[in-house]
């Protein structure tokens, strides 16, 4: 479990985090929506150490984030925004060993470990192609491949779907739908559609939490997240306006405008 | 281990005085090609590379000498005509091996056996880095060219050359910036040390280095 208290961080002089609170429990998916330069990316910088509160604490199963990083890191593996600032080694097995190695495996279980992570995310035929060779969204996947590597039980995604076309996003999509249940996941972004996978949501602005609550929760308030320059899809306002869930995906779309028209033609 | 090969057969190319010799190097290469099978646009490269190195001793031709033509530029000779093919197969020949072996098999690789080989952990790993990044680095710089030459009408010379000043210190900022990213990135995955790059053993630049070796000595 992590539990956020008075959560305060500046850079210079200007405050990004102003008294963030938030307990996000083992195994739930929890999105956090918020405009760009709201405080997301630095909210989770800090969830694994990287960097320090200047105020208030960050627990995560008990320890001090700030005080016990090297431990805390083990736990939280930190997919970032641009996949480029992630993958550093020439190879991508190189790059996916990069945290096992530093966990301490060695030889044929290095590679195993290597090979594992990059079967979840289906790419195990990559393992010796170049970075530099890979598209954005390729590298976006294998970036997820080096922190699955580590077994971390908290998976934190930093707008995981920014730049991506469609068949990329949805390849995210899935592998996030194959990692629920098995690990804490956190995502953080500013597309409303995709936080609908979520089991909770945060809505942050200007360094504060705003709201929480499930995505039926905070994505109904359509005047509140507008009001945070968040831009709500027609298709969720269509549900909302008819009085319906907001649906996790298309499928469960479909089926919810099916009843919907079934109960209503009788 | 392919890289102590490279180092004796760039050095002893270099120190040949005669073609023939030279001939022997080329043969030696040519062994190379066949054992590598490396991808048809390697020759594309050497082919650039050949024409690239014979542009750069093509004054060679005129050195003193018996004149065999004279072009309105000067007169060439056949101490130059000799002379030009001793340097371009010196330079084609040491170059191209480097070439056809790094990209046969791999930076990485290469990397891995200057690991073994000891050389020194940082210049190993800066190397790694550059290799890594510096087509994004070119790729960044073009962007932002791109977009200063889009907005950059009606601007004198001076003016436009002041800006493209700035803009490559914008781009050695943005780096740095990169940079830390980079490194949180390592922190988050326990960073302690870097993995060893890893090399197999192979007979091939062994037997190569005896057979270049040997063919001086005879």
């Amino acid at each position: 479990m992590i539990e956020i208290k008075d959560l305060h961080f500046s850079y210079g002089e200007s405050e990004i985090l102003k008294g963030i609170n938030l307990k996000i429990r083992k195994g739930e998916v929890f999105g956090l929506l918020g405009p760009n330069g709201a405080g997301k990316s630095t909210l989770l910088l800090h969830l694994n150490g990287l960097l320090k509160p200047k105020r208030g604490t960050v627990i995560v199963d008990g320890l001090d984030a700030s005080k016990n990083s090297k431990e805390v890191r083990r736990k939280v593996g930190i997919v970032f925004q641009d996949p480029n600032d992630q993958l550093f080694s020439p190879t991508v097995f190189e790059d996916v060993a990069f945290g096992p190695y530093n966990l301490g495996l060695r030889g044929e279980d290095l590679k195993e470990r290597v090979l594992e992570a990059l079967k979840l995310i289906g790419m195990e035929s990559y393992i010796h192609r170049e970075i530099k060779h890979l598209s954005f969204g390729e590298k976006k996947r294998i970036a997820i491949a080096t922190v699955l590597a580590m077994k971390p039980g908290i998976l934190v995604f930093d707008e995981p779907f920014a730049n991506l076309d469609f068949k990329g996003k949805q390849m995210i999509r899935n592998i996030i739908e194959k990692l629920k249940g098995e690990k804490t996941i956190i995502l953080a972004s500013h597309e409303v559609e995709y936080l609908t996978l979520c089991d909770r949501i945060a809505l942050i602005d200007e360094g504060k939490i705003v709201k929480v609550g499930t995505p039926k929760q905070v994505l109904s308030d359509v005047k509140l997240l507008r009001k945070h320059n968040l831009d709500v899809p027609p298709l969720i306002e269509l549900f909302l306006s008819l009085g319906l869930e907001v649906p996790k995906d298309l499928e469960e779309a479909k089926k919810s405008i099916g009843n919907f028209l079934s109960q209503n033609s009788k | 281990m392919y890289l102590p090969f490279l180092l004796i057969y760039a050095l002893l190319v270099v120190t040949r005085k005669s073609l023939i010799e030279l001939a022997y190097f080329g043969v030696v290469l040519g062994c190379l090609i066949l054992m590598l099978k490396p991808k048809k646009s390697i020759f594309k490269h050497l082919g650039f590379l050949l024409g690239f190195e014979g542009f750069l001793f093509i004054l060679a031709l005129f050195n003193p000498g018996e004149v065999i033509l004279v072009t309105p530029i000067g007169a060439i000779t056949k101490e130059g005509i000799y002379s030009f093919f001793l340097l371009l197969g010196r330079a084609f020949l040491s170059s191209s091996v480097v070439v056809l072996v790094s990209n046969s098999l791999g930076f990485s690789k290469i990397l891995a056996e200057m690991e073994t080989l000891k050389f020194p952990r940082i210049l190993v790993l800066t190397l790694a880095f550059t290799y890594r990044y510096l087509d994004l680095f070119k790729d960044e710089a073009l962007r932002m060219k791109r977009a200063l030459d889009s907005r950059a009408f009606g601007i004198g010379k001076l003016e436009y050359y002041k800006k493209l000043g700035a803009l490559i210190g914008e781009i050695f900022a943005r780096a740095y910036l990169r940079n830390e990213k980079i490194y949180m990135s390592m922190l988050s995955r326990g960073f302690g040390e870097f993995p060893k790059f890893e090399t197999k053993k192979d007979i091939i630049p062994i037997a190569l280095t005896m057979i270049v070796l040997l063919g001086v000595l005879l």
